[in-house]
């Protein structure tokens, strides 16, 4: 393997001793540090150094002539950021769609159990959201009394649990 | 023509087996470029097997960040920072093991590569004790989760009653990139009997190199899930 150098100890070592440091730092900031949601930038942030470490030192790319992994790498990332990226727009802007997100009385509006503007119930199937027969009861209310009736109550409830709630 | 079809021979030091290029590769060096390059291709599928978590993770951190705090606050990150050291000691003896290698220091290539292995064993350990705890607490994912006391304690939470999501999120990514230590302690195993029989050498190292291009993989995994679940 002609082109292949033998990476200096002192490498190593150096990336080592920064990567424990790096780790400190992260855990230091993030348990002991308030800085909004700033911290969670941070952490992110350090976590990329630390893996640029990694992948320049650890595995070579630093002297590495051959551009496939850069490549490949650069592909597998601009797909990942592209995955990420539409989610997190859609997730944080599906609230617009209904009228009210939760027919539970938390001051929190993100349960999944959502009632758009049609009036129509969507559900998750997961159990652990919300028993079933608490859906169908709340469907068959919707069907009897109508949508304004259902979710003038269920408003009231809010602004109830919102009064009961210590400041 | 003949000639053509002899097999391609690297030259070893005196006790060590010489290598056969495979007789599909011209020479050693097409042979190790050709590994070099699948290794690659087969690390960039890794990051986008795992981007399909991170994905999960980012839109229900997104929904529910409350449930999310509240998670990661419960999880023991003394533990996480522990796991985290020993895998970086890890990297850092793998590769010092690769370098030892190269250089046909093989006394020095074996403990390198037998303190990679410990610091997998290590990692398991302490990820069994964690899984143990979870699962007597009862913090498990979906229908498993039975425990009432956090939910109930905690119900000021908003969401609350989505944690075990968060739990399903953390067992989903924690046991795949476990899987993937074990699977990485397997093959530093073979390569440490590989250094035994003394098989590699410095004129050819392709597969240690390629499996410590692994397990770095591994631990660059972990160094963002550990302040993912654990920190923020």
């Amino acid at each position: 393997m002609s082109e292949h150098k033998i990476i200096p100890i002192k490498y190593y070592l150096g990336v080592f001793s920064a990567l424990v440091l790096l780790t400190i730092i992260t855990v230091y900031t993030a348990k002991f540090v308030d800085l909004g949601s700033l911290n969670f930038v941070l952490a992110m942030f350090i976590a990329l150094v630390k893996v640029t470490l990694v992948g320049s030192i650890f595995m070579g790319l630093l002297w590495e002539k051959n551009l496939f992994p850069l490549i490949f790498l650069a592909f597998s990332f601009i797909i990942f950021a592209l995955f990420v990226s539409v989610s997190v727009l859609d997730t944080s802007s599906r609230s617009s769609l209904y009228a009210i997100e939760s027919i539970y009385n938390r001051n929190d509006s993100r349960t999944p159990i959502k009632i758009d503007r049609e009036g129509l119930l969507s559900e998750n199937d997961g159990k652990i959201f919300r028993p079933r027969s608490e859906i169908i009861e709340l469907k068959e209310q919707i069907q009897r009394d109508g949508i304004e009736a259902v979710l003038k109550e269920i408003q009231e409830k809010k602004e109830a649990q919102n009064k009961e709630a210590p400041e | 023509m003949s000639d053509d079809t002899a097999a391609v021979i690297v030259k070893s030091p005196k006790g060590f087996t010489d290598h056969k290029v495979g007789h599909h590769f011209q020479t050693a060096d097409q042979e190790f470029s050709s590994a070099y390059i699948g290794t690659w291709l087969f690390l960039a599928q890794e990051v986008l097997f795992f981007s399909a978590l991170f994905v999960a993770y980012a839109m229900f951190r997104n929904l529910y960040p409350e449930v999310f705090a509240y998670g990661s606050s419960v999880l023991d990150w003394k533990l996480g920072a522990v796991n985290t050291l020993v895998l970086l000691f890890s990297s850092f003896t793998m590769a010092m093991g690769i370098r030892s290698v190269q250089t046909n220091k093989m006394k020095a290539a074996f403990i390198f590569l037998s303190f990679t292995f410990i610091c997998g064993l290590i990692f398991m350990t302490v990820k069994y004790f964690e899984y143990a705890h979870k699962i007597a607490e009862g913090t498990l994912p979906y229908d498993f989760f039975n425990s009432e006391i956090s939910l109930e304690t905690f119900s000021n939470v908003a969401g609350i009653e989505n944690l075990p999501l968060f739990y399903g999120l953390y067992f989903v990514f924690t046991g795949i990139h476990g899987i993937h230590v074990l699977i990485g302690m397997g093959l530093i195993m073979w390569m440490i009997v590989k250094v035994r029989r003394k098989t590699l050498f410095a004129g050819y190292y392709t597969p240690v190199e390629m499996i410590g291009l692994y397990w770095h993989l591994v631990d660059v995994v972990w160094i963002f899930l550990f302040p993912l679940l654990y920190l923020v």
